[in-house]
């Protein structure tokens, strides 16, 4: 029974996995523009590592720090848009010939979302490592670290999808949820470590962010590609992983109560 | 009356209806506005933040990535809410929805960039002015000089806008590529010109002269250099001199669709 069931989501992953791959070149374009957002970073950091005349700052070597955001900017940038498809489905009435079909309409969004997702994160991060190469050259990499670094980062990215499914379905209540999803994009591209990791951070604002569940989606992922600590490994994913039971609590609960005021009206 | 009051009336005109349509949707153009703010000072608390750390970036202290965000949104936010069809130019030319502005006796380039306004650029608009006068010290000649340098600065931001988007006139589905162009030029305006050096500065004071707009809060606002002022706006009226030929050229390209279009 679960095997089937598994296997119907499976078959909507691999969907998304194959439709994607059909337009490889589109997102292969559409991510050039990762090229100059490391390239920019690049210069910032080299500059500020050559004034502070530091070999590390906050922990990070500057290849290290090049590294961590090309994994930042790959995560945010595999993220497809999330929100704003579930605001339409909501409003134009698509998510109520859904709710006939045989599946579950956040779980086979979840499944489709990963689907686009991983397409994505394999391009920008060929992309971006790329440039980190050229740039700053490697950094020493352990092979237990991958399946880790895979594992926090997929749920990671749960986390984030169980976050903006619940905001794309405040459309039941609000007419427009754009705004919203664009202050939950930049708090995580500040809070969640985007742009800088959290030991940069004045004192107050750390604790701020480490007591929110943004840095869960980014920073955890890109500090443990950079720092594996296989130590620490098993905190951070019962961390995450009661972060994300929250989070799709939270999901469940808006969706059950969105899902009630849905009018069906024959024609 | 004469051409250029004739053009001020019509520009006004349409600034004026299209502020009238946002506020016919009241509590969605409040919310874009704030939701604008916020993106912005997201931004800017990034700065904060590093700054924090490391006080000093070259010749680039904490004040002057300020005003480059204030001057920024304050010229991002002017150029979008008066033309605020500009990003939309490469779709437009594609759809063939040009036929519309074609059958009327104004200028095709500025009827089409006027026609339309973002409700979110007027948070753009707020936020530099905002941030400007709450947290930069302010003097009436500072005050001046930021307004000057917002105009040169959106003078860029146009011209190229205009320039990426006008590709669109000569390999067809430019949407993609002038996203990424314009993308590029915001991307490279926003970060201190000191941290660019070689090939990277040249090509920021040539191709994507997005240079000329990240120097200015040091090189005009805080040092006062006429000499890069004058460049720089005269850089700027050349490549709006540039977009609009190369727009003219490529509407003498410009094929009909025959498309039907209803404006309400």
């Amino acid at each position: 029974m679960i095997t089937r069931r598994l296997s119907k989501y499976t078959a909507v992953f691999q969907g998304a996995l194959l439709s994607n791959l059909a337009y490889v070149w589109d997102i292969v374009f559409r991510s050039l523009f990762l090229i100059v957002v490391i390239f920019v970073f690049v210069q910032l950091w080299q500059l500020t590592y050559r004034v502070t005349g530091a070999n590390e700052v906050a922990g990070f070597t500057l290849p290290q720090i090049i590294w961590y955001l090309v994994i930042t900017e790959t995560i945010m940038l595999s993220k497809p848009r999330l929100a704003g498809m579930i605001d339409s489905e909501v409003k134009s009435g698509d998510l109520a010939y859904r709710l006939n079909k045989p599946y579950n309409y956040v779980i086979y969004h979840y499944f489709s979302n990963l689907g686009e997702t991983s397409i994505r994160f394999l391009v920008n991060l060929i992309i971006g490592a790329g440039v980190a190469l050229v740039t700053v050259g490697p950094i020493p990499l352990r092979v237990a670290m991958i399946p880790a670094f895979l594992l926090v980062a997929v749920l990671g990215l749960s986390l984030d999808f169980a976050l903006t499914a619940a905001i794309g379905l405040l459309a039941f209540w609000v007419e427009d949820t754009a705004g919203f999803d664009l202050i939950y994009k930049r708090m995580t591209m500040i809070l969640g470590g985007m742009l800088i990791p959290l030991e940069v951070f004045p004192d107050w604002l750390r604790g701020v962010a480490e007591s929110l569940p943004l840095h869960h989606i980014v920073y955890q992922p890109a500090r443990l590609f950079v720092h594996y600590d296989p130590g620490s490994l098993g905190y951070l994913v019962g961390q995450q992983v009661a972060w994300l039971a929250a989070a799709w609590a939270l999901l469940a609960l808006i969706y059950s109560l969105g899902v009630k005021r849905v009018n069906v009206n024959g024609g | 009356m004469s051409t250029v009051a004739r053009t001020l009336s019509f520009v006004g005109a349409y600034i004026k209806t299209n502020l009238q349509m946002a506020m016919e949707y009241r509590a969605s153009f409040i919310t874009q506005v704030f939701t604008m703010f916020l993106n912005n000072g997201m931004w800017l608390a990034f700065w904060y933040i590093y700054f924090t750390r490391f006080p000093i970036l070259g010749d680039w202290r904490r004040e002057d990535i300020i005003v480059l965000w204030s001057m920024l949104s304050l010229a991002y936010g002017l150029v979008n809410t008066i033309f605020g069809n500009v990003l939309q130019l490469s779709i437009i030319i594609i759809r063939g929805g040009l036929d519309f502005y074609l059958a009327h006796p104004k200028n095709v380039l500025l009827h089409l960039l006027i026609s339309r306004m973002s409700f979110a650029a007027v948070g753009d608009i707020a936020f530099g002015l905002v941030v400007f006068l709450a947290l930069t010290e302010v003097t009436p000649a500072r005050l001046g000089l930021f307004f000057l340098s917002s105009l040169i600065a959106g003078l860029f931001l146009l011209a190229f806008t205009i320039l990426a988007h006008s590709l669109a006139f000569f390999i067809g589905n430019a949407e993609s590529l002038a996203s990424e162009l314009f993308g590029a030029f915001i991307h490279f305006s926003t970060y201190p010109t000191t941290i660019f050096g070689g090939l990277t500065r040249l090509l920021l004071f040539t191709l994507i002269p997005a240079g000329f707009v990240s120097s200015l809060p040091v090189r005009v606002i805080r040092q006062l250099d006429p000499i890069f002022l004058l460049y720089a706006a005269g850089a700027g009226a050349f490549l709006m001199i540039i977009a609009y030929a190369v727009f003219s050229w490529g509407l003498s390209r410009y094929e009909s669709g025959n498309l039907i279009v209803i404006r309400m």
